[in-house]
């Protein structure tokens, strides 16, 4: 296909597709992949550990819930 | 007909370019209400039915939620990729696949997609036979062969047609009959506690239990994290809308998990007091106004679950292959589902719902670990690539092929299979009844595929998917005086 690594390649998009593609891409290179490498944000706000935190919080009392169902007895 | 063909060709074209922070029009609250809405449909009360027929109710609460929330932590991170980069899922997922063996997986969603499309329809046409029943409809028309099969048909054409008719049509249309939903959830909710009573449900057994207590409850486990696995293939799609990592995680984990899961315990507690699988069955005795109601309002909600299926499917096909017209995508993504719909393959959800375990613990488990243990800091996506499907990609890998997870997709679906053969339910090596398949498959996948990256395609080509180098196009203005 002959690209250069530096330019969008997608089979069949538009060429203004591409154009806008490229510029978006740019962008992000310029404002937001050296924030992205040193593990910070890409175009939004990052995750924080305080998130996953809650969500394996509440799945530990959905999982106690279920052994404690499990070991209460079988279906018969 | 210009304005559809310019929508659609707008959301097309929205849907490749990676999305900026400021355009992302999604909160964490705003998420939230989305995905309940999409997610509550007929697949969480077919799940909680089968739940209910197989387990009694002490444990089919917390396997319902278990299965749907527990999956969903294991694969929450597939909301924060896509809001970071802003890309769609399935072009995201080429810089962990390859583009070529992301072209196969996006096959797959496709494909493994006509089911839900399948169930929807034909518990639209359940409800609508019940529904003429009330009436006095002819005999053809109330019974499940052929009427429930017309109807289905006739959902999938009517649920494709909105899709058909873009994205304006269709936000109006979700919408509305996602309200009618929640009105019917919450109304029969009640009714089924009021009518059979908390204790009575708690004290009734199950219809249809395995031969043993651990094979039943390995069963349920298994139903209900195949639906929670099943939104590893749908993460993309919604979150590179979000305005923050944490709204699409949040929105995503709580909403499909264990607030629409909700649905699947309605469904649960009829099957467990009637002991029937299709919850319509109860809606028809509460009385002619409001049986013919109730089956309205839920015939509508199963065919707004085609639409909402249909559109992205199509969206994300046309997106693949930007010359395909968008009423052949609609037809391509919709029209196969109606070889499904008939009463066979409605009574077998549950093994429809273990090969979606094996397909989605399998690709949820690959793109985690890369996730988790490959793409940190420096070996962080690199956005360009990602859209460059040539050899000049660093993530074209073998031929648009990463070995690593090409081996890592066969070693989760061989371990599934041994463990949990779908279609006559056995466990060829007997752990099924122990550790479930979904899960473990899962297991397999991530670690297959972290230790393959670390150990072998990192250090093969670790120069080339290194990004503390500055990227070609920024290094090309640096270097070029002003």
């Amino acid at each position: 296909m002959g690209h250069s690594p530096e330019s969008v390649a997608l089979p069949g998009i538009p060429d203004d597709l591409a154009r806008d593609i490229d510029h978006r891409i740019r962008e992000f290179e310029e404002r937001h992949e050296a924030a992205v490498l040193a593990d910070g944000p890409g175009w939004v706000p990052r995750i924080r550990g305080i998130d996953y935190a809650a969500a394996i919080a509440v799945n530990v009392v959905i999982v106690v819930w279920l052994v404690v169902a499990l070991t209460g007895g079988g279906n018969g | 007909m210009a304005d559809k063909k310019a929508l659609v060709r707008e959301e097309m074209y929205f849907n490749l370019l990676p999305l900026r922070g400021g355009e992302r029009i999604y909160g964490g609250w705003d998420f939230l209400a989305v995905q309940i809405c999409f997610g509550i449909a007929a697949w969480f009360f077919l799940v909680g039915s089968l739940t209910g027929l197989t387990v009694p109710a002490r444990e089919a609460l917390p396997i319902i939620l278990f299965g749907n929330a527990f999956p969903l932590l294991l694969i929450a991170a597939m909301a924060v990729i896509f809001a970071r980069y802003g890309i769609e899922h399935w072009q995201g997922s080429a810089a962990v696949f390859g583009h070529r063996f992301k072209d196969v997986w996006l096959l797959v969603y496709i494909t493994s997609s006509f089911g839900w499309i399948a169930y929807a329809s034909f518990l639209f046409g359940q409800s609508a036979i019940r529904f003429l029943r009330v009436f006095g409809a002819p005999e053809w028309m109330t019974q499940e062969v052929p009427g429930a099969i017309v109807f289905a048909v006739i959902a999938t054409a009517v649920g494709a047609f909105v899709a058909f008719l873009g994205p304006q049509v269709l936000k109006y249309f979700t919408r509305t009959s996602a309200v009618f939903l929640l009105v019917v959830l919450g109304y029969f909710t009640w009714s089924v506690l009021t009518k059979f009573g908390l204790p009575e449900i708690f004290a009734a057994q199950p219809a249809e239990p395995m031969e043993t207590a651990a094979w039943s409850r390995a069963s349920a486990i298994e139903f209900n994290v195949g639906l929670g696995l099943s939104w590893t293939f749908w993460y993309g799609q919604w979150t590179r809308l979000s305005k923050s990592e944490s709204g699409a995680f949040h929105g995503c984990l709580w909403g499909w998990g264990v607030l629409a899961a909700t649905a699947g315990i309605f469904s649960a507690f009829i099957a467990l007091a009637l002991q029937v699988y299709d919850p319509t069955e109860w809606i028809v005795t509460l009385g002619e106004g409001l049986a013919a109601l109730g089956l309205l309002l839920f015939a509508v909600a199963n065919v707004s679950s085609v639409t909402a299926l249909v559109y992205p499917m199509s969206i994300t096909l046309r997106t693949r292959f930007p010359n395909l017209k968008w009423g052949l995508a609609v037809v391509i993504c919709s029209a196969p589902a109606v070889l499904l719909e008939n009463p066979t393959v409605f009574e077998s959800y549950g093994t429809y719902l273990a090969y979606i375990a094996l397909l989605t613990g399998t690709y949820g488990g690959i793109m985690m670990a890369d996730y988790f243990l490959v793409s940190r800091g420096v070996h962080a996506w690199r956005l360009r690539d990602i859209y460059v499907a040539d050899s000049s990609s660093r993530y074209w890998y073998w031929s648009g092929f990463n070995p690593a997870a090409v081996i890592a997709t066969v070693a989760g679906a061989v371990f599934y299979l041994w463990t949990l053969e779908p279609l006559s339910w056995t466990s060829a090596n007997g752990l099924f009844p122990y550790i479930t398949a979904g899960l473990p498959s899962y297991a397999v996948a991530f670690v297959t595929y972290a230790v393959l990256m670390r150990l072998w395609i990192l250090p093969k080509r670790g120069d080339e998917l290194d990004l503390g180098r500055p990227a070609p196009a920024v290094e090309r203005d640096r270097l070029t005086p002003a």
